[in-house]
């Protein structure tokens, strides 16, 4: 048994940050990587457009990466390349299967999830017709295409508008292949504006709104497939139904924090997050064990997931020292009225940490598009903040930061229609 | 002349139009200031930093890259036609300039990963 203060698990950007930040507090840190490089699913991100929050300039992901990946390697943080977490215990033990070691086991003090997201794959919707080859998910055929220089094919319609379907049809569009259009079941695209324009509007791509794909045709390689518009209750329309021929489909259809490494060892979950339930030090219902990025709610900007890293990372170490005793008694935070969740979802009652400066930064994601709208949050009936905004759209991460000394009870946090004027 | 663009500056994604005649060129649609300076800018001279994959020594290996400064939209293709016959030696390291002043357009092509010297994938 090896002992560390610290072991986090994932060497993401929310891992990286997680290390760099806990060895600052003088304490032994162990960094866990599947992959054999640090970088996570950075190391496939070629564009631009990451780390204006947090460098003040604009990078394309894997400078980004690199960036944190220079810092931990010359840092003391122990890094394990090419290693898989196949256990964990509620007593903080781990198991891992690393290439070169063989089976180790490990104690932490504490332990740090930063494992990701991953991709919903075509089984989660379930799409009708042939099982043939050519139906990638879009972060798959991203791995192949900016690692390892293979194009997924040559005519293709990507489901889903999310940001990694929208990035592809510009990558895919780049490297020679013919992107037909994005299909969106939804009325409203699930991307960034900015990605809509430079990805889908420069390259002439069309989106289809409240359009789905049917079923996929084709015997051993995609041939077409069939599109058809739907109705508000997601209906298919019939008579809009149409055939497009195509070699490959790419999916852009969600992502799932994957969090199976936890699921037996008792760590309360969110059910619409599908990551742990936190307090605002980013720790689980289990003590010393903390979650942040990818793994805890699925971010869009990396500079939100670096700074939770560093959060997590920099309690985790406090809680290695026992420097930092944390009462039972926690509020809620309650997602009300167009909320879908806020995170976290607990505040410590008796000693409120926030971020050191007095407040405590709630993150949450509305439940559809609000124009001419207010967030408001309550506390004992009280109104403790209200923020006006144009727009809410569920593909933006908000937030808003409260001041401790409002902090006196349970929270409630909504989306106010304000009147027209 | 008449041309329309959905406003990138924030989510509510303002369908803008520019207008251009005798009395010079109008904006409408937008709902700020930021939104009218990027519908001129679109209209004037949109540019763009292009990001690309270039092909190495190793078999199944590509470096990413990128322009160093904005570039002409109309000229990304011409971009992408450079970066797609280039065929780099690794080692590389990130910040590393593969292509000069790319088709005259005052931007270099640079390596945005270091590849080889840390390990090979």
């Amino acid at each position: 048994m090896i002992d560390f203060d610290v072991v986090i698990i994932g060497g993401g950007p929310a891992g990286m940050a997680a290390a760099l930040s806990a060895i600052k507090q003088d304490v032994s840190v162990l960094l866990i990587e599947r992959d054999k490089r640090l970088g996570g699913v950075l190391q496939q991100c070629v564009h631009n457009g990451f780390g204006l929050h947090y460098f003040n300039e604009e990078l394309t992901g894997t400078e980004y990466a690199e960036r944190f990946e220079q810092s931990v390697l010359s840092s003391s943080v122990k890094v394990m390349l090419d290693s898989f977490v196949i256990d964990i215990k509620a007593d903080k033990t781990l198991t891992v299967m690393s290439a070169e070691e063989g089976i180790v086991h490990i104690s932490a003090k504490s332990i740090v999830l930063a494992m990701g997201c991953r991709e919903r794959p075509a089984g989660a919707i379930a799409i009708a017709g042939d099982r043939p080859c050519g139906v990638w998910t879009a972060g798959f055929a991203q791995k192949l295409c900016n690692i390892k220089g293979k194009l997924v094919g040559k005519r293709i319609v990507i489901l889903g508008s999310g940001d990694i379907g929208l990035i592809m049809a510009r990558r895919m569009t780049y490297s020679g292949a013919k992107v037909l259009m994005v299909c969106e079941i939804m009325p409203y695209s699930g991307g960034l504006k900015r990605n809509i324009v430079q990805c889908l509007e420069d390259n002439d791509i069309p989106l289809y709104l409240s359009t789905t794909i049917t079923d996929i045709v084709g015997k051993k390689r995609v041939e077409g497939v069939h599109i058809a518009q739907v109705d508000s209750k997601m209906n298919v329309i019939e008579s809009t139904k149409r055939y497009i021929e195509c070699d490959s489909v790419l999916l852009s259809i969600g992502l799932i924090p994957e969090n199976e490494l936890i699921r037996d060892i008792g760590v309360e979950m969110s059910r619409i997050t599908q990551g742990a339930v936190v307090d605002e030090t980013r720790q689980t219902s289990i003590s010393g064990i903390y979650s942040c990025g990818n793994v805890l709610h699925v971010h869009d900007l990396v500079d939100n997931v670096s700074r939770e890293g560093e959060l997590a990372g920099y309690h985790a170490a406090l809680y290695a020292k026992s420097s930092e005793p944390l009462g039972n008694k926690k509020y809620k935070v309650i997602a009300s009225e167009g909320v879908r969740y806020a995170l976290p979802q607990l505040i410590n009652a008796e000693n409120i940490v926030g971020d050191g400066s007095g407040t405590v930064k709630l993150f949450f994601r509305v439940g559809g598009v609000y124009s001419n709208s207010a967030v408001v949050v309550k506390c004992e009936g009280r109104e403790i903040l209200r923020r006006p905004k144009p727009v809410f759209s569920p593909g933006e991460m908000e937030s808003v930061v409260l001041k401790t000394k409002d902090i006196t009870g349970d929270i409630y946090i909504g989306i106010e229609n304000l009147p027209h004027n | 002349m008449k041309k329309e663009y959905t406003c990138i500056m924030c989510p509510m994604g303002c369908s803008l139009t520019v207008t251009e005649g005798k009395s010079g060129i109008a904006v409408s649609g937008n709902s700020c200031r930021r939104g009218a300076e990027y519908a001129i800018q679109e209209y004037k001279d949109p540019k763009r930093i292009v990001t690309a994959l270039a092909f190495t020594d190793v078999v199944n290996c590509v470096v990413p890259v990128k322009t160093d400064a904005l570039i002409p939209k109309g000229k990304i293709t011409d971009v992408l036609a450079v970066v797609s016959q280039l065929k780099i030696s690794l080692p590389i390291s990130l910040g590393q300039v593969v292509v000069s002043n790319v088709c005259d357009l005052g931007a270099n092509i640079i390596v945005t990963r270091t590849l080889g010297a840390i390990g090979k994938r």
